[in-house]
């Protein structure tokens, strides 16, 4: 077995790494940088507790390899608040009361916030459909969408 | 997951020969949606995998009134759904990704992945297929040009040959008075694999109202997605009735041949071919006269997903 | 209620919720220690064998194999999954009983090694009959799962041939109150294996001092449990055990009990090293007991007037190759929250050769649910009744006996009822083809068992709470919230301490809603001890009345003489040296009085005759929940729970095929998403509890209760056709509506 040399700009900083070419970006996201934000709730695409932005775009980080995310932009939900300071999706999910276990929180945030950036007025439905590539078992959804949608305001201002 | 050696050509020559000289012992990962969770799965078991998505040039997504649409073997579902250009001129398109998966998977996965996988639950194909979709094939002996559903030789399994890549798939703008919709019939409402698919194109004589061109493919109730041929030549040339419409279901129903699994029992399968057969078909077919706009299309995909 | 609160009551954000929102907080997974070692399982491919023979060389000489233990490194001694039969160990020994079932492990240097590993154990098996159906277990002949169940430690109510439990319960005369009843109305009910779907599989490490002393970090609802089973089993002293829970990514019950963490325990004795395990989602579904089959028949009378003169319940509960939980919700729920004058109840629990029956919210009670409201309407269609007339007309009332014989104090079923008929669209039906309205009742009881906690005031007047019950739903918040109110102090000068079982003495799981009604009764004493102390030395201080001190902005004064008082800070750094010594307020409670709660749910839909499918359109709910500390985490516990409940109705379905799981999978077990959730409207009726922390009963098992039922109902409403197996798929639903079509 051969380990790979590859560059990863994650959260705006880069990072020379050796992995193996099997190894996923989610894998080598937490296991070599330590960036353990990103869950792994299933490893098979199907929950998206691993989402991760590529070049800008949400993306299951469990179905993409290390090695092919090289030279690409990574961000991860350690990128999305700036210090201490929440996003507005991070926050408006902290005062809607929509966190319960947390484990899909990270996952559902960033499908949120891809949402937003591309539609800062997004319909319900279009928010329901933008995170159904998330499974959360605790919530119902009913106060992540809440929360999503009172983030919005600070989009579309 | 196991190892394997990874290359990533920057030309077509350069993968196609690393597809030839390793044989089956190589695999192609395009999105790697399909890859990822089949060689997890040890299903898949590739000592070399070739990654396509560095070649210049694959990504291509075109469109021209003379050469109509052309989808390059790595552009994302992510990126067609969200071109406006598809959005206007191939709602079907647009539409019918977003019945794959997740927002996610649709910014990893492709139309042509979808396709080479060759699974009969396929999302995407049912609605290349019923368009009438080629798909452009660089080989180790030059290009060539097939029906999209040349690909298919039975359950995850293409024609494709050693060393063969599909590199676009191609789309004629279709014809004035024309309607089309994909229904994925799904006991969830996202991200759940293909009960049964249908999609169904209609064309229109304006003057007449008959049928001139139906098209219809079925997902997953055969070992590939295929065309219910005697269901499309009950609808062609005739004024489309209830009645004709309930011959053409029942005739696709018996066309199809589903297996029962943990989805559903095999005689269910059947009778959704049949029933949701006629609705795709008065859909199009409301389409086709109406014109419908864009908007709407894409409304009533989403409607009939959720 | 009249009383104004300054803390509780209010929606204050989760203590937890940044953490989690900016991916801080520390799961199973997360923790990474020096030199640890990565564990991988090999589990058993044979339904019932018995092992022959396991050569693991050729894994052994795998470059970064450290250590590989089976059944044959771990003490033989049994334990049991509920307590009181010990009927299984961590390992197969000699003998597999489920396919899925723990057979040997491995620690290498990292997960890839450790799984090639596995891949070359090489286990000979000789097959046994096995035997998958529950009634066919039940049978006189069936093979056996288990040859030695007379030989084993602990009571069970019957123990013959695959039975391992039978509870039972009588009240007044059956047969008479049959022979009473103008009609007898007799249903089966059955409902599907369930996987709990939590989001985070178990994940945990260990690391093995030389010393001996384990530490085990551990994504658990009970720490205690873990320590214990460990500590017996593998013949540790407890205080050599100390188990750190950490953050929870969900349980619903799964996470009670021990799952991997005896093998990182085993692992690290053996190779001096920290071990970690992460378990695929495919284990959580193969190694991981879910919820089984749970097969009820009900027979009810009634008078023509609706009154229920007598029910009879005959249930059979999967439990798998060993005994879980769940038997005795097949006695204790089968009249639901109805008068029942005469009644007779059996609930047996039988052994199949499946994986273990696991916790899954209020284990056996959502079967009987699914039963017991399928059936009352069943009833109700019989006698010409209104379902949710004939409901309301035999509900529980004050002073009434519950069926384990304790009184029902004040409580607000007859409210909650009404508050979910007017609240939804009961009264004000649509004509459409296709729509349909149900309804379900539920009950259930505050969960009790014990709990301690430790409030102590800091010098500069903030507060810190320390207790062994671990927060899953929220319960760190709404517990400061007690201690802050009862104190008065704000909100953020609370924090509650991490916990460890080293550090607080022993507290039950946080499991069967018992948190808020037990935990929060005793840190609110806890905190009314440590204020009970501020105001002694206060009193002391000011040379005032106890009594005539209160606590006002953080201040204790002499009521009516504000500017004679003194800072809680001021009072806790003259606590050290006070002849009292330092705040700190105590209180340990086991159990607390019955206290029950009740939860309806109305659920609208419109059915595809064509495709058989159901689509929610509206779900209301109302619960008699006592108080809602923080009415945000009430909120949320019930959507999440109706939600669960609506993927139990409608798809979600862990189907065996031989014994052998057929989706094990997160693509082919379908948990709902966003777009499946219809509207919800959730109505919280607070008739206060007398022994609850400012009045608090329990809500989070019954809003997972009701919609199997209610969504069956109303697919009765709406097409005349009574589907009694969930979950109630479209195939069903369409070969149900042709059978109907063709026999009319
Ligand atoms: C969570 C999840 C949900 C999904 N949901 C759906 C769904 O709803 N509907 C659906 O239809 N599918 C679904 N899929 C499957 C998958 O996303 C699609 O099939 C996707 O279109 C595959 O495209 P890809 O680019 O990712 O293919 P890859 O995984 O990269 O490749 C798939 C196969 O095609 C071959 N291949 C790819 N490109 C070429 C080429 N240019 N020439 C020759 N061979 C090639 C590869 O070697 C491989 O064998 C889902 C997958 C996941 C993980
Ligand atoms: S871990 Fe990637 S989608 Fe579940
Ligand atoms: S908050 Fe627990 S899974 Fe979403």
């Amino acid at each position: 077995m051969k380990k790979n040399f590859i560059i990863l700009n994650v959260n705006e900083e880069e990072r020379e790494l050796y992995v193996y070419p099997h190894r996923s970006l989610l894998d080598t996201v937490r296991d070599e940088l330590q960036l353990t934000g990103s869950k792994k709730g299933c490893d098979e695409g199907d929950c998206g507790a691993c989402t991760m932005f590529l070049d800008g775009n949400p993306v299951t980080s469990c179905m993409v390899l290390a090695v092919d995310a090289a030279g690409r932009r990574i961000t991860t939900i350690e990128g999305l608040s700036n210090g201490t300071k929440l996003s507005p999706v991070q926050q408006a999910f902290v005062e809607h009361g929509a966190v319960q276990c947390g484990f899909c929180i990270p996952g559902l945030i960033m499908s949120g916030t891809a949402l937003l950036t591309r539609n800062p007025n997004p319909t319900e439905e279009e928010i329901r459909m933008a995170i159904s590539g998330n499974i959360c078992r605790c919530t119902g959804y009913t106060k992540v969408v809440e929360a999503i949608q009172a983030a919005a305001a600070s989009y579309s201002r | 997951m196991l190892p394997f050696e990874y290359f990533e050509p920057a030309t077509l020559r350069r993968a196609s020969s690393l597809l030839v000289k390793y044989g089956a012992d190589a695999r192609i990962l395009n999105g790697g949606t399909d890859f990822m969770v089949r060689v997890r799965q040890h299903f898949w078991k590739p000592k070399y995998v070739v990654n396509i998505k560095k070649i210049k040039g694959l990504d291509h997504l075109t469109y021209s009134k003379n050469q109509g649409l052309r989808i390059g073997a790595t552009a994302t579902y992510g990126r067609v759904e969200a071109d406006p250009v598809v959005r206007q001129r191939f709602g079907i398109v647009s539409a019918s990704a977003v019945a794959v998966g997740g927002v996610q998977i649709r910014n990893l996965g492709t139309y042509i992945g979808n396709a080479c996988n060759a699974s009969p639950a396929a999302d995407s194909t049912p609605t290349m297929v019923a368009m009438g979709a080629k798909v452009k094939i660089y080989g180790p002996n030059g290009a060539r040009v097939i029906p999209i559903e040349e690909l298919f030789a039975g359950v995850g399994r293409n024609t494709l040959q050693a060393g063969e890549i599909v590199t676009e798939i191609q789309l004629d703008t279709p014809p004035p008075n024309t309607g089309f919709i994909y229904i994925k019939h799904s006991p969830r409402s996202q991200m759940d694999i293909s009960v049964v698919g249908v999609a169904s194109v209609i064309t229109l004589n304006p003057d007449n109202g008959r049928c001139v061109d139906a098209r219809i493919a079925l997902g997953a109730v055969g070992p590939t997605v295929f065309r219910a041929k005697k269901a499309e030549a009950i609808l062609k040339g005739s004024e489309l009735t209830g009645d004709v419409l309930s011959r053409a279901a029942i005739a696709a129903a018996d066309e199809s041949s589903p297996i029962g699994d943990v989805r559903a029992p095999a005689e269910y399968r059947k009778d959704m071919v049949g029933v949701l057969t006629r609705r795709a078909t008065a859909y199009a077919f409301d389409m086709a006269k109406s014109g419908m706009d864009v908007r709407k299309q894409q409304a009533i995909a989403i409607e009939l997903i959720t | 209620m009249a009383t104004t609160y300054a803390v509780v009551g209010k929606r204050v954000p989760r203590v937890d919720a940044v953490d989690k929102a900016t991916g801080r907080s520390i799961y199973g997974s997360d923790i990474y220690l020096p030199g640890m070692l990565h564990c991988k399982i090999l589990s058993s491919t044979q339904a019932h064998a018995k092992i022959k023979k396991i050569d693991f060389s050729k894994a052994l000489a795998v470059p970064g194999v450290k250590s590989i233990i089976t059944a044959a490194d771990v003490p033989d001694i049994m334990y049991g999954t509920v307590g009181n039969i010990r009927d299984r160990s961590f390992m197969a020994r000699d003998r597999v009983r489920f396919i899925g079932e723990p057979v040997a492990a491995v620690a290498a240097i990292d997960e890839d090694v450790a799984e090639y590993a596995v891949s070359l154990i090489e286990v000979e098996y000789e097959p046994l009959p096995a035997v998958f159906d529950v009634l066919e277990a039940m049978k006189e002949g069936a093979p056996l799962v288990h040859e030695k169940l007379q030989e084993y430690e602990g009571s069970t109510g019957l123990r013959k041939g695959n039975i391992c439990s039978l509870l039972t319960a009588t009240r007044g005369d059956m047969d008479a109150g049959l022979s009473e009843a103008d009609f007898i109305v007799e249903g089966t009910y059955r409902s599907q294996p369930i996987n709990q779907g939590y989001m985070e599989p178990m994940a945990c490490a260990a690391e093995v001092e030389p010393s001996g002393r384990v530490t085990i970090w551990t994504t658990t609802q009970a720490p205690y449990a873990i320590r214990n089973t460990i500590a017996e089993t593998l013949q540790l002293p407890m205080n050599r055990v100390k188990v750190i829970p950490l953050e929870i990514g969900g349980g619903f019950g799964a996470k009670l009990r021990v799952s991997f963490e005896a093998f990182c325990v085993i692992l690290s004795q053996k190779t001096g090293r920290p071990v970690k395990m992460i378990s695929s989602r495919e284990e959580n579904f193969t190694a991981i007991g879910p919820r089984l089959e749970c097969v009820a028949t009900i027979k009810t009378g009634v008078k023509k007037d609706g009154t229920i003169t007598a029910r009879q319940v005959h249930a059979v509960y999967d439990t798998g190759a060993y005994l879980g939980p769940g038997v005795g919700a097949g006695v204790g729920h089968s009249t639901g929250p109805y008068r029942v004058p005469n009644f007779k109840a059996e609930s047996y629990a039988v052994y199949t050769n499946k994986i273990w029956a696991g916790s899954y919210r209020a284990s056996g009670v959502a079967d009987m649910v699914f039963a017991v409201e399928s059936h009352m309407d069943e009833v109700a269609a019989c006698i010409g009744m209104d379902p949710f007339d004939f409901r309301l007309k035999n509900i529980l009332e004050e002073g009434d006996r519950s069926l384990t014989g304790e009184v029902i104090p004040t409580m607000g079923l007859r409210e909650m009822g009404e508050a979910a008929k007017t609240g939804s669209n009961w009264n004000t039906r649509k004509q459409e083809d296709g729509w349909g309205i149900g309804v379900a009742f539920s009950d259930w009881k505050s969960g009790t068992g014990a709990s301690t906690a430790t409030v102590s005031l800091n010098e500069d007047g903030t507060v810190s709470v320390l207790t062994g019950t671990v927060d899953i739903a929220g319960s760190d918040t709404s517990l400061s919230q007690i201690v802050a109110e009862t104190i008065g102090v704000p909100f953020e000068k609370v924090v509650m301490a991490k916990k460890d079982t080293d550090a607080a003495p022993f507290n039950g799981p946080t499991g069967g809603s018992r948190v808020i009604y037990s935990a929060g009764r005793t840190v609110l004493q806890a905190a009314q001890d440590a204020k009970e102390k501020v105001l002694r030395l206060a009193a002391d201080v000011l040379e005032a009345n106890q009594d005539d001190l209160e606590v006002v902005n953080e201040r204790v004064q002499v009521k009516g003489s504000p500017d004679k008082g003194r800072s809680l800070a001021e009072i806790a750094r003259l606590s050290s040296s006070s002849k009292y010594g330092s705040i700190m307020g105590q209180a340990a409670l086991s159990q607390l009085p019955f206290a029950p709660i009740y939860n309806a749910v109305v659920v609208e839909i419109k059915v595809d005759k064509e495709t058989g499918m159901i689509k929610v359109l509206n779900f209301t709910q109302s619960q008699d929940l006592g108080f809602a500390i923080n009415p945000n985490s009430v909120e949320g516990q019930m959507e999440g729970g109706a939600v669960q409940a609506i993927g139990r109705a409608l798809y979600e379905n862990f189907i065996f095929d031989k014994g052998k799981p057929v989706n094990p999978s997160l693509t082919t077990y379908l948990l709902p998403l966003a777009l499946d959730v219809p509207p919800m409207s959730t109505i919280m009726i607070e008739s206060v509890s007398k022994e609850g922390a400012f009045g608090a009963k329990a809500v989070a098992e019954p809003p997972g209760f009701g919609a199997p039922a209610a969504i069956a109902n109303a697919l009765y409403n709406a097409t005349g056709i009574r589907i009694r197996d969930l979950p109630l798929s479209p195939d069903k639903v369409r070969a149900a509506l042709k059978a109907k079509q063709s026999g009319s």
